[in-house]
Parts: C-alpha cells; structure tokens; sequence
C-alpha cells in the first residue's frame, strides 16, 4: 500500500476522511488506501452509519446511501466523497 | 463441492450458537392453540401472549368475525387476482373509502400487506432525482422500500429534527423533491416520533413532502385513534399516512391515504401493488368492520394506556430503566444476545411471551425482550408478566438497572 493510486482524489477530502476516521477506529489497523471498513476495521451498519453522518458534517456534503454498497476501502471512499464535494462546492 | 447455501455460513454459525443446542427457538414458535386475543397454548403451557402487536385486541370482536364470514361465505375464499385486474372488488373499494374518510384525506389505496404498502410507495413515488431523508430507525419494509426504488437516500439521525434540518439544508440548493419519512410510534422502543419539530423543519423548506409510517400508532394515538398526527394536531401537514391492518385492526393489509389530486396515478405504478394478488374479502370486510371499533374505540385505548403504564412502572419499580415514552411497546434491553435469548427462554418456561430482538433489526445493535399489549391484558395478566420477569433477572443474576441503564440511553 505505498504507492497511492492517482486517482483524482483531493488531498484536503482524502486528509479529511482520515481524521474522522481516525476517531471510530477502535483497531490497531493503521489507515491506508486499501483498508477495508467491514474487514479491517470490523465496521457493522451502524458504526458505518455514525461515521459517514460525522462525514458529511466535516465536508458539509450529503452521501447518500446509494453510494455505500459500492465503497469498501477507504480510498473508494475518498474517491467519492471528492466528486460529492466537488459536486456541491464547485 | 461449492453448496448453493454456503453464502449462508455466518448466519447459520450466528444461529447455532445462539440456538442451536436444541432449547425453545425464539424464531420458530409454534402457537398450538390460539386461546383468546392474549392468551394461547404453546408447548402444552398456558402462556400470556405479550407481543403480538394486537393493540385493541380486535382479532376477535364479534362485528369483525360476522363481516368475514359474511364475506368469506359470499364472495370465497380469495380473489386470485390483482388489484388491477380480477382482485378488486366492491368490499375493496369501500374500505378505501373508509380509510380516507376516516383519516381526512381525499385518496386511499389499499394493499396486500403493509410491507407491500412502504415497498410500493417508497419504490415509485421518488425518482433519481429526488431525495429521501429517513429516519435511522425506520422499519425494514421502508428500507427495503427505498432500496427498490432510484432516489437518493439520505438517512438523519433518531428522532433529531436538527439533524433533518442541517441535511435539508445541504440539499437545499439542489433541484428534485425531498420526501421525509418518519414513523408514529418506533417499533423497537416505542418511542414517538416528535412531530411537531419534524413539520416545523419540513416548513423551513419548498419542495419537501412528509410521510409518516402509522403501523404502530393507528388505533393507538388519538382521540379517534388516528395515530401521532391526529395527537398533536397536525394531520394536515402529513402528505401521505402509511398503515397497517396487521396490528390495531386485527388482520392483514396496509394501505397509503393522501390528498395529492393526482395519488390514483400510483395504482398504475406500484409494482408490488400490480403484480401480487389482492387481500381475500374476508380479510377487507374485518378491516372494515374493525375500522369503526377503532374509531369508537376510546375506551379500548384508555385500557391499552392503563395496561402499557401498569407494564411500565412495575418493571421500572423491580429495577428495569426503560426508554422515555410510556406506549403499548415496552423493550428490556439485554446485555447480550446469549442473554437475550436466556431471557427469552426465561419468560416462556414462566408462561410469558414477547418477542425477542436481535441486532441488526434494532436501534443501537441493543438486544430486546420486546412486550408490546393489548386493550385485552387484565392488570392479573400485567403483574404475572412483570412476576416472570422478575424471576428471570434474579435467576440469570442479572442486575435489571445494569441492563437498564443502555434503555434509558436510547
């Protein structure tokens, strides 16, 4: 997991996803482009729920639900949370 | 060899370990004798049915049982049809009638279940471009509803009418309607769902339509029985009332009123409203009947509020810290799901029913011995369930506030 993906993701959501991350991570898994929330991190549907609200108030963004079942890692997440923010921000 | 069912491996590891050692399953009880509205034998014992959701105890009174059969024997056993095709007969269109009469609106459809119901509106009203703000706690068949369906879901937090706000606020600028949905009474806790603020929000906002989900609140709240929005005087800002007939009114069935001029449309869009056969008349004749009783059913529900506070405050006094709003559905938060189903076991050796919840299907992953009652409970009923209970803490050692304290948090 060195190399991170250029994937169009900014810099600002991706540093912002990881601070609120940071705060549900009750694992010793250090946060990476490919870690996976159910797998690594043991996130179930309500923790995903609690993180993703603390999300949208970090970014002032909407994430709907629809995205969710297509995000597994933390990049996809990144990824997406970027074209939202970019989206509603311009 | 790959075995079609071995997708299935955690649940069934989740199901062995739980309930697989060969005791009562709390998920396949088998009701041998249906004894009365609260009352029926279950493993050759006399036990108090304590969750059935059978608020009013409707499911036998006499005018509903003389219209089914009536029916049954008039017009059979069932109508093996759509609702748009053979399935809808005169009976069906009187109880639309009956149901937007009763609840003030100009429109009603009737379907064949109340999942079917939020499945029908949830998928087909809202489009890709619209958005969804729904309440965390809503039931599965809403869930399942919008999942079905294109809009955009946008989930805020319980009963949090700031949080809807700070999430309408977000979209506010972007194009599309928004259609807010809520839940009378929270099937899990109880709780009600604070309207009142929620409309208040809603108003802040163009475009934005309400619907709330009546199943546990029809027959319960209100004078007239009309649910949450009819208690707090507010039935005019709700666009679209959901219901069911499974609960307050005794048999099977939902239904959606509203006043939308042009709600008729939905019949010819609803999938789950066109492809599944109609409800049978006997079934559409006691919902009827047991409509009326609803209305005139005041006193049944001063006996359902007497039973549900009896409930409350003696498991309150035995030292259970349960959650704020005192209704017909009382929940036991256990520790564990081990526990839970100890409990359960518990309760059933003891003569009581209730049902037992598991995460996912509850607020906050908690564990649930869920009562909910009946206008028909005797207070005789009431304090041999809170005994059982009480016998059932003190023989797992379970400290009733330990397992209390997660309650009054949600």
């Amino acid at each position: 997991m060195s190399a991170e993906p250029s994937d169009g993701a900014s810099p600002d959501v991706r540093a912002a996803v990881l601070e609120v991350l940071q705060t549900f991570n009750k694992t010793d898994v250090i946060l990476k482009h490919g870690t996976r929330f159910t797998e690594d991190l043991n996130f179930d549907s309500l923790l995903v729920m609690e993180f993703i609200a603390a999300l949208e108030d970090r970014l002032d963004i909407s994430v709907p639900l629809n995205v969710l079942p297509d995000i597994e890692t933390v990049g996809q997440l990144v990824v997406a949370a970027t074209e939202i923010v970019r989206e509603e921000h311009g | 060899m790959a075995d079609l069912f071995d997708r299935f491996g955690s649940l069934r590891a989740r199901r062995d370990s739980l309930v697989g050692d060969g005791g009562h399953d709390p998920f396949q009880v088998e009701m041998d004798e249906v004894l009365s509205q609260t009352e029926a034998m279950i493993c050759g014992r006399h036990t108090i049915l304590a969750g059935t959701n059978n608020y009013l105890g409707l499911t036998f009174a006499p005018e509903s049982l003389k219209a089914a059969h009536d029916a049954l024997d008039a017009e059979g056993t069932g109508t093996t049809g759509s609702r748009v095709a053979n399935g809808t007969y005169s009976g069906h269109k009187a109880l639309e009638y009956a149901l937007s009469d009763f609840l003030g609106k100009d429109h009603a459809i009737v379907f064949s279940t109340g999942y079917l119901a939020n499945l029908s509106i949830l998928s087909t009203l809202v489009g890709p471009d619209d958005y969804i703000l729904m309440d965390a706690d809503c039931h599965a068949s809403i869930y399942d509803g919008v999942r079905m369906g294109d809009a955009q879901i946008i989930r805020f937090k319980h009963n949090d009418a700031a949080d809807l706000d700070k999430r309408l606020a977000r979209l506010s600028k972007k194009p599309g309607n928004k259609l807010i949905v809520i839940e009378g009474i929270y099937s899990m806790l109880g709780d009600k769902a604070p309207l009142a603020e929620i409309v208040a929000v809603k108003k802040k906002y163009e475009d934005v339509y309400l619907l709330s989900d009546e199943a546990h609140s029809l027959g319960v709240l209100g004078r007239y029985g009309r649910g949450l929005p009819e208690e707090v005087g507010l039935e005019d800002d709700v666009d679209f009332i959901v219901g069911t007939f499974s609960k307050s009114i005794g048999t099977v069935g939902g239904f959606c009123v509203s006043s939308h001029p042009q709600f008729d449309l939905l019949r010819l869009a609803c999938r789950p409203y066109i492809f599944t056969a109609s409800l049978p008349p006997s079934v559409v004749a006691s919902a009827k009947a047991s409509l009326a009783l609803v209305e005139s059913g005041g006193a049944l529900r001063k006996r359902l509020m007497r039973n549900a506070e009896h409930l409350h405050k003696g498991l309150v006094d035995i030292g259970f810290i349960l959650g704020g709003d005192i209704s017909p559905v009382v929940a036991v938060v256990a520790p564990d799901a081990e526990t839970g189903v100890s409990f359960w076991r518990g309760l059933m050796d003891g003569g009581v029913y209730v049902n037992l919840a598991l995460p996912p299907a509850t607020p906050q992953n908690f564990t649930l011995l869920r009562c909910s009652l009946c206008a028909a409970h005797t207070i005789e009923q009431i304090d041999r369930i809170i005994e059982v209970f009480a016998d059932v803490a003190d023989s797992l050692g379970m400290l009733p506030a330990e397992s209390g304290k997660k309650a009054a948090l949600g």
